[in-house]
């Protein structure tokens, strides 16, 4: 099935078909205007000037992204004057048009008293309420759930847009009001059909139809203590209070200083007493730290002490016990390979071994007693083959982009005690389908034999499911038979038993983009191809995947009844039960590249 | 099998290559990609579903998040999360305050290494029995991205908290239950000990308070200490306030040389140019210079003036050299910026760059530059690369990438023994095409042993994939580059046979076997030449010649037993000397580890008959041959125990 494959690529070729044409603005003239300007900004050497590139919509040559880059920007504006408060209805209602039709919404009313600590869910009622003005509708919206003044949290995301005869557009938006009073944070989701004239030249609004859920929580949040916990260590701030941009421009590309931040952290009792410690990976030219967890909570910089302040770029650490002795080891993926540092049993370690990666960075490490003989084994991710001298990529150059197999090699390695572990990657079945740039890994027993299976998330190509199966080649790929193939860019893995039904369940980091919701629905896109291939390319930007393990060896799908698709551009994400109820919840990290421009490819 | 739509676009790779490299290029140039996004947090409704609260639980960060790793920040039985973001800050530290009068229990598993079980049981399951309901949780080490969650288990109870059981399965295979485990309590929990250990709660949750952590403004300024200096271009210069043109090279043949470029409208310039001045003293006597270049003749103004230049160089209290910078001087300094870090856009004024003698760029200072930290970062230069790698990073700590093997040889034989011989075989001919030595040019240097070394492996490495005639050219390359090397002339005189240049192969090993009648290894090697050419005759009678030199001669038994056991001539085979001699080999030090000593005893036993013995040996030696990718001798094993099983039946 090729046409899978290669679409996963293009779905970033549409999205960065948009950039082709860069139209770089016009020079400012000179003389005295121009000294004004450089005294305003950081005086620069003339003819040294670049501009951050605009964003032009059109062209991509989507007419849909035109329209999609003006209702974006009115609802916005309308998004920021409610959460300002300001002067939101007049806004609202200069996006109507003069025969703007009326709006129909639906939503829950809520009773006048409710359960305190909980999570409550409300859906909408069945009448529709219509007005003849658009303000109306929302404030009687807030009104109801007691938001108007306290909406702090306003978004609209376009996800389906048409054009349809006499100068229409349709969209479909999901919406978010949030805010917070008498204690309860009150979340308001809802789908919107918006409808818009072009007939004046202007994009102006015909009709609105919506319906809206309302999530009620009170049950307190989380709260941020890295200030309280970590502001007294010496260099914290220093070096964590500044963005990966700060430092890509001032530490060499050569020491390996990734521009996508892919630092992770691992959290361990590194020096057994019984507390968790955690140490974290650093960019090229920063030194990786190690924070032990003081009794009264705060941490203390042991990195130097503890001999693991490695400055070379590192993505990924995973903290075992590789000998048996009861303490947590280190393995250390840094840009030449593999280190694994023997610990003391009181947090201060020593190199055993440095094993160099068959032309590869490694990423995510992962460990488990793979071969069931007393001792922890461990897999690491390669996402990328490293690059030459002076070479720096961004992103990675999957080809042949139909099926991207030349990403770094991933590697398993199985600890022959000692302190000595091979390369048994080719041996044990694991080199097929073994570059499709490797983001994360997990291991667990899915079929319930008894031995260690393990799952690769890939951003380009499908992921694997390696079923362990003891014999002489003992690992085999079944994510197609398994149905955990999980089409899109793979980032995370995180198994765990969501459904409390005893079998380990699969949540997959992917990304969910509007942008391409929008597009691939479109009839021009890839004109001409069958039902499959478009609904392929749908899937791709979907978003994050939940896996249902119903047995027999196999998954169900249930991303979209469970609700946990739309984690946007997701990297980490976890099972874990935040509230104590037994039953796990999701944390997503995400967001690709935010930087200092206010437009957003 | 669906035709690909994009099956009908001209030439997709390369459009799609392009459209990479250019998103790749806006970002380097400041465009956001899908940013300013909320992280997100899934809540569990219980019924299959989730609903997606993260501002309710005050989790939606905007933050480019990356790492995720659940943790107990304040021992109380909750998670708390640990998220680290390309964007600042880059650490999280997030405490769950959740109110819900749910309770909870911790565990922490050991594995007894005696039972087969990682001390560390990584895999383990628990299953926990909860009033009505059971929980399931697994120990895992290492998931989500890039991170590493604790190893505490987290067992949320629901407000009723009766634990009825708790059964742990160990990646071992054993099912055990365990008791004593309580709900609001942190327990460890040994292989082998049915009572749980109970651990004291320390609660220090009053102690921290939460804050928004505030970050600093941006600086401007950036210093970039280059760990491997680049030299400028031959031929760059500028013209100095009388017009006269100076060449950077006559500048830096003295001394290092601090290149300051400034703009007479820019005020903080000259204030830096009068701190240059007053430190003229203290720059002579570290033995360096300063340059002051202005860049006013860039602009596109038409009001620059030599004259008021120089007079402003004069009244800032500069002492030096100074000039005006031309736009080649510019672009190249800019470029070597662009080369040298990622994130560099306009090239502001005052930028400073310190060069070492010999026109190295070594340092770049963009804005203002403490005289204090240009004088320190002079003392630093030219002392050798472990100090620029020292010098590059602005904190300490240790570049542990020094520790791997960088030789060519040790890291291709690391991808051969990895199973990986095409990168190993790539690897050693991209590093011979990058290293050509000048044909002729003192054959015995180190540089030339080395790569004769690498000429020879990868010789080695093409025999082994039967490449014969590619092996040959590679081993009278290593010959050639080291000529008096014995080894290095039997090997390719061996590898001739393999080639099947039988003439020559056979010349040349009697050749050696006439210089040298008295070395049981010519003797050998003459046997090896005959057996690789399939003259199992001859070769026999070499290895014979050989032993009666030396009976302990290895490669001689090696070969003799192998023609015994396995030669196509009936009259050559011998199954019960074939078992003698191979089990003399195998009796030499190492032999029990060696699967292709271990697969001519098996080929031994099984010509003599024993193909119950024969099979054991074959398929040990096939383990080992595996384990260590020896992909020739896999085929010769698999080879003998299809003879072994067809026998068999």
């Amino acid at each position: 099935m090729l046409f899978l494959f290669r679409s996963l690529v293009t779905v970033l070729l549409f999205l960065s078909l948009f950039l082709i044409s860069c139209k770089k603005k016009e020079r400012k003239s000179s003389g005295s205007e121009d000294l004004k300007i450089k005294e305003a900004k950081a005086p620069v050497v003339p003819g040294t000037e670049t501009e951050v590139p605009t964003y032009d919509p059109g062209d991509g040559g989507w007419k849909i992204e035109e329209w999609n880059n003006e209702i974006i920007s009115s609802l916005k504006k309308l998004s920021k004057k409610l959460i300002n408060n300001d002067d939101w209805e007049i806004f609202t209602n200069s996006l109507c048009s003069s025969n703007f039709e009326g709006v129909s919404f639906t939503y829950p009313k809520v009773p006048k008293s409710f359960e305190r600590g909980k999570v409550l869910l409300f859906s909408p009622e069945n009448e529709p309420r219509t007005m003849n003005v658009f303000s109306e509708s929302i404030s009687g919206l807030l009104d109801e759930h007691s938001l108007i003044g306290r909406v702090e949290r306003s978004s609209f995301k376009v996800v389906g847009i048409e054009g349809s005869a006499k100068k229409k557009v349709s969209c479909e938006a999901i919406v978010h009001f949030a805010g917070r009073h008498d204690e309860v944070f009150r979340e308001l989701k809802g789908t919107l059909n918006l409808k818009w004239d072009l007939e004046s030249g202007e994009m102006k609004l015909l009709r609105v139809d919506g319906s809206f859920r309302a999530v009620y929580s009170s049950i307190g949040q989380f709260v941020d203590v890295t200030q309280s916990s970590l502001g007294e260590v010496p260099e914290f701030a220093e070096q964590f209070y500044r963005g990966q941009d700060h430092w890509t421009g001032r530490l060499e590309m050569l020491t390996g200083i990734d521009v996508g931040g892919w630092q992770g952290v691992a959290v361990a009792d590194i020096n057994n007493d019984g507390k968790d410690d955690m140490y974290v990976a650093q960019p090229g030219g920063l030194p990786n730290r190690l924070y032990i967890r003081n009794s009264d909570g705060t941490f203390e910089d042991r990195s130097v002490a503890s001999g693991t302040d490695f400055l070379d770029s590192c993505h990924g650490n995973l903290f075992v016990d590789l000998d048996n002795d009861g303490d947590q080891d280190l393995i250390s993926g840094v840009l030449d390979g593999v280190v694994i540092m023997d610990n003391d049993g009181e947090g201060n370690f020593t190199r055993r071994a440095s094993m160099v990666l068959p032309a590869a960075v490694p990423y995510s490490i992962s460990a488990a007693d793979y071969d069931v003989d007393g001792d922890l084994d461990f897999y690491v991710c390669c996402y990328n083959k490293r690059p030459g001298v002076n070479r720096h990529h961004l992103f990675a150059r999957p080809v042949p982009y139909h099926d991207a197999n030349n990403g770094g090699r991933n590697a398993l390695f199985r600890n022959d005690g000692n302190w000595a572990f091979r390369n048994v990657t080719k041996k044990e079945g694991l080199d097929e389908n073994n570059r499709r740039f490797s983001y994360a890994s997990s291991w667990e027993d899915y079929d319930n034999d008894g031995d260690l299976d393990l799952y690769v998330a890939n951003d380009f190509g499908r992921n694997n499911l390696y079923t362990n199966e003891g014999s002489r080649i003992r690992f085999k790929d079944v994510a197609e038979e398994t149905g955990v193939v999980d089409v899109g860019p793979g980032m995370s893995v995180s198994w765990g038993d969501y459904d409390n039904d005893g079998k380990p369940d699969l949540y997959v980091g992917n990304m969910f983009s509007s942008a391409g919701h929008r597009i691939s629905s479109q009839d021009r896109f890839h004109k001409g191809a069958d039902k499959i291939t478009k609904d392929y390319y749908r899937r791709h930007a979907r978003g994050n995947s939940l896996y249902k393990n119903i047995g027999n060896g196999s998954f169900r799908d249930v991303s979209l009844s469970a609700g946990v698709s739309v984690g946007r551009w997701a990297w980490s994400s976890r099972l874990g039960d935040m509230d104590g109820d037994g039953y796990q919840d999701i944390y997503v990290a995400n967001g690709f590249i935010t930087q200092q421009d206010s437009g957003d490819l | 099998m669906s035709k690909s739509p994009l099956s009908q676009t001209s030439s997709p790779d390369s459009s799609y290559l392009n459209s990479f490299s250019q998103l790749a290029g806006r970002i380097r140039s400041g465009n956001s990609f899908s940013g300013n996004e909320r992280n997100s947090a899934f809540y569990n409704l219980s019924n299959g579903k989730f609903t997606e609260i993260s501002y309710s639980l005050g989790l939606d960060f905007l933050d480019d998040g990356r790492g995720l790793a659940i943790t107990d920040l304040d021992d109380d039985g909750d998670p708390d999360y640990c998220v680290t973001n390309r964007t600042a800050p880059r650490l999280r530290l997030l405490r769950n305050d959740l109110r819900t009068g749910n309770r909870w229990v911790t565990l922490r598993l050991y594995g007894d290494p005696e039972k087969n079980c990682p001390r560390d049981p990584v895999g383990a399951r628990v299953e926990m029995k909860v009033g009505s309901r059971t929980l399931f949780r697994t120990l895992y080490a290492g998931d989500s991205f890039l991170s590493q969650s604790s190893k505490w288990l987290h067992f949320g109870l629901g407000n009723s908290g009766e634990i009825n059981s708790v059964k742990v399965r160990w990646p071992s295979g054993q099912t055990e239950s365990f008791v004593g485990i309580s709900p609001g309590g942190k327990f460890i929990i040994n292989q082998g000990v049915t009572d749980a250990l109970p651990v004291t709660l320390t609660g220090i949750k009053s102690a921290l308070a939460p804050a928004t952590q505030t970050m600093p403004d941006p600086v401007e300024t950036a210093r970039i200490r280059l760990s491997q200096p680049l030299k400028l271009p031959d031929k760059l210069k500028y013209k100095d306030t009388n017009g006269k043109i100076i060449f950077i090279d006559d500048l830096t043949s003295e001394g290092p040389v601090l290149i300051n470029l400034w703009a007479s409208w820019c005020a903080p310039c000259i204030l830096e140019l009068g701190e240059f001045g007053a430190a003229n003293k203290r720059f002579s006597e570290a033995g360096m210079k300063v340059l002051a270049l202005s860049v006013d003749g860039l602009s596109d103004s038409q009001d620059f003036q030599p004259e008021r230049i120089k007079s402003i160089v004069k009244d800032s209290g500069y002492v030096g050299m100074a000039g005006f910078a031309d736009e080649r001087i510019v672009s190249v300094l800019n470029a070597l910026i662009m080369e040298t870090i990622y994130q560099h856009r306009d090239l502001p004024v005052p930028t400073s760059f310190l060069i070492d003698k010999g026109s190295w760029m070594t340092v770049i200072y963009k804005g203002l530059v403490d005289v204090d930290q240009v004088l320190q970062d002079q003392s630093q230069m030219g002392l050798g690369p472990q100090v620029a790698l020292r010098e590059s990073s602005p904190f300490t700590g240790i570049w542990v990438g020094n520790g791997f093997k960088k030789d060519p040889i040790s890291v291709a034989s690391v991808y051969r023994r990895s199973g990986y011989v095409d990168e190993a075989r790539d690897y050693l001919k991209d590093f011979i095409s990058s290293h050509k030595i000048i044909p002729g040019s003192d054959p015995g240097s180190r540089k030339s042993s080395q790569l004769s070394e690498i000429h020879f492996l990868l010789g080695e490495i093409l025999a082994e994939e039967k490449k014969f005639k590619d092996s040959l050219i590679q081993f009278k390359a290593a010959l050639h580059l080291n000529p008096s090397s014995k080894s290095m002339l039997m090997r390719k005189i061996y590898a001739l046979a393999q080639a099947k240049n039988n003439k020559d192969a056979i010349e040349e090993a009697l050749g050696i076997v006439d210089k040298f009648p008295t070395d049981p290894n010519a003797l050998t090697l003459l046997g090896d030449v005959y057996y690789a050419l399939g003259q199992s005759s001859p070769a026999s009678e070499a290895f014979i010649r050989a032993l009666k030199l030396n009976s302990k001669t290895i490669p001689a038994l090696r070969g003799l037993a192998l023609i015994r056991a396995t030669a196509e001539e009936e009259e050559l085979r011998n199954g019960k000397e074939a078992v003698r001699l191979a089990e003399f080999l195998m009796s030499s030090p190492g032999a029990s580890q060696n699967p292709d000593f271990i697969r001519i005893l098996a080929a031994a036993h099984f010509e003599s008959g024993d193909s119950i013995k024969s099979k054991t040996l074959a398929e040990n030696a096939l383990r080992m041959a595996y384990d260590r990718s020896l992909l020739l001798l896999i085929n010769e094993i698999e080879s003998l125990l299809i003879l072994i099983r067809e026998k068999q039946k």
